[in-house]
């Protein structure tokens, strides 16, 4: 079997990559869908906060030492194929490439909580689980 | 243009949520260098096998092992976005919005490996090229089980195009109609000894023949010229270009070590085992005036065996052995549990894999003592 793996666009663009230690733990959201994440903030040269319910991360932009391809798989069941040994598989599979990654915003440290006790977590809102 | 959050200006903040579509797409990240990474958005790249095989990626060049390198990160995908907003917020900072649309667990990643040809050779031989009836012309009936054309395998061997096209080429496969042949050994032997009939009849220079004559004279003989000229591929090289009535003819210089290699294959083939003695004097009778043959010809084609006083010979072809390396040595070890290194070394000799040396494989699969400093090594299994 042979799947290709191709762009579809013909500029594939560059897309960001935020990587954070842990894991985010949301809490009481049935669908994560428009949720609010937090507030990223480009704080000096190459420093980015990013805060996260109570926790404050700090990180920097990196570029990859080697870039990162998108792919998004894509079931064609088109009635192209003609050809009757191909019917016997209706449904071709290709990867589609749908962007680049170059850079990603690493956030390193551990969280810090930006308030010491924390009264009441509001609802739907995602914290942090460092490890 | 990239994704925003990538180009934020200094003390501006974006907000990060969860995209309206987050989750509903499966993406993967595929780790490339840059010359990969071109070639796949020029022209494209294709990931290859079937149920029972582990994928490969293939460029037009190269394979490459595909692995999935986890991580336990939390890691979130953000394409650059059509609609930023521009607002205000409380501190008078411009501000933009950030959809996440999907989180990765992990990456994959390519590592170069040989190409799987094994099954190239089982495909191929399924139905060899034994008559040349047709002319090269399928006819309109004849089923089609056991032939395979150009995209039946590229569909189904694990090779790039330009890994399999050397192959087919190793294996002296000819595309006859759609499909790639290999062609018969008898058959050949039977074309070849037309073409040294010819060549004395008509005092043809055997490192000298002119394609269209040759073509020409076998016609008479119901030889298709396409098979003719793969025949004179597969012996010779081609020399220079003739040009002779406006027309052009190709001139092929047959290759000594070829021709002598097959004629030393059928003798082989009709007898298990041959006295060394008594198979070079068959040897030099079968084969055509003016090609001498040699022993070091069959390096890697036969085995020389000492038996007390008596040298004995065996096929022992590089060809019929497995490609990947563990499978190889256990064959090589299965035939003889020692070996000397040059007896060894012309059925290692494609075995070069990217990333792995020969010097490493002896390493990994076998043993080496050497009795003395001035004995010849000896390689056992692992
Ligand atoms: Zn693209």
């Amino acid at each position: 079997m042979q799947i290709p793996v191709k762009c579809g666009c013909g500029g594939c663009e560059e897309w960001a990559m935020v990587e954070l230690q842990g894991s985010l733990d949301i809490q009481h959201a049935t669908s994560l869908q428009n949720l609010s994440i937090g507030s990223l903030c480009h704080t000096s040269a190459n420093k980015y906060k990013f805060v996260i319910g109570y926790h404050e991360l700090e990180g920097t932009k990196v570029a990859l030492k080697k870039p990162i391809a998108i792919l998004k798989k894509i079931k064609h069941s088109d009635g192209m194929e003609i050809d009757p040994q191909l019917a016997a598989t209706p449904v071709s599979v290709e990867m589609q490439v749908v962007g680049i990654i170059r850079h990603k915003l690493l956030f390193k440290t551990r969280p810090k909580a930006l308030i010491s006790k924390v009264e009441a977590k509001p609802k739907r809102m995602p914290t942090l689980l460092g490890h | 243009m990239a994704a925003e959050v990538l180009n934020l200006k200094l003390a501006s903040s974006a907000t990060v949520s969860y995209g309206d579509a987050f989750g509903s797409e499966d993406f993967k990240l595929l780790e490339v260098d840059e010359r990969i990474l071109k070639e796949l958005l020029q022209d494209g790249l294709t990931i290859k096998g079937g149920p029972d095989d582990e994928a490969v990626l293939c460029t037009s060049a190269a394979t490459y092992a595909i692995k999935y390198v986890s991580t336990s990160n939390t890691v979130l995908l953000i394409p650059p976005s059509e609609k930023i907003t521009n607002g205000n917020n409380d501190d008078g900072m411009g501000f933009t919005m950030a959809q996440v649309v999907a989180t990765s667990s992990g990456h994959l990643e390519l590592v170069e490996t040989a190409p799987q040809l094994d099954n190239l050779k089982t495909l191929l031989n399924q139905r060899p090229y034994v008559e040349d009836l047709e002319g090269g012309q399928m006819q309109e009936d004849e089923p089609l089980e056991g032939l395979y054309s150009w995209d039946d395998l590229t569909t189904m061997v694990q090779a790039s195009d330009r890994q399999l096209k050397e192959a087919l080429k190793a294996l002296n496969a000819v595309q006859i109609g759609d499909y790639w042949r290999v062609v018969d050994e008898r058959f050949m032997q039977g074309l070849l000894e037309v073409i040294f009939l010819s060549a004395v009849q008509h005092d043809w220079d055997l490192k000298c023949l002119q394609e269209a004559a040759v073509v020409q004279a076998l016609k008479d003989d119901c030889y298709s010229p396409q098979i003719v000229r793969h025949c004179l591929s597969c012996y010779g090289k081609k020399g220079s270009t003739l040009l002779n009535d406006c027309k052009t003819s190709h001139l092929w210089e047959l290759d000594d070590t070829k021709v002598c290699l097959h004629y030393a294959k059928l003798l082989l083939r009709d007898s298990a085992k041959w006295k060394l003695e008594e198979f070079m004097k068959e040897w030099r009778r079968t084969t055509p005036a003016g090609m001498e043959p040699s022993i070091e010809m069959l390096r890697g084609e036969a085995l020389v065996e000492k038996l007390g006083p008596e040298s004995w010979l065996q096929l022992y072809s590089i060809s019929s052995l497995p490609t990947k390396p563990a499978d190889r040595f256990s064959a090589l070890f299965k035939e003889r549990a020692k070996w000397e290194w040059d007896d060894l070394e012309p059925y290692l000799r494609d075995m070069q894999t990217p990333g792995q040396s020969v010097e490493a494989m002896l390493l990994k699969y076998t043993r080496k003592t050497q009795p003395t400093a001035s004995s010849a090594a000896i390689y056992t299994a692992r």
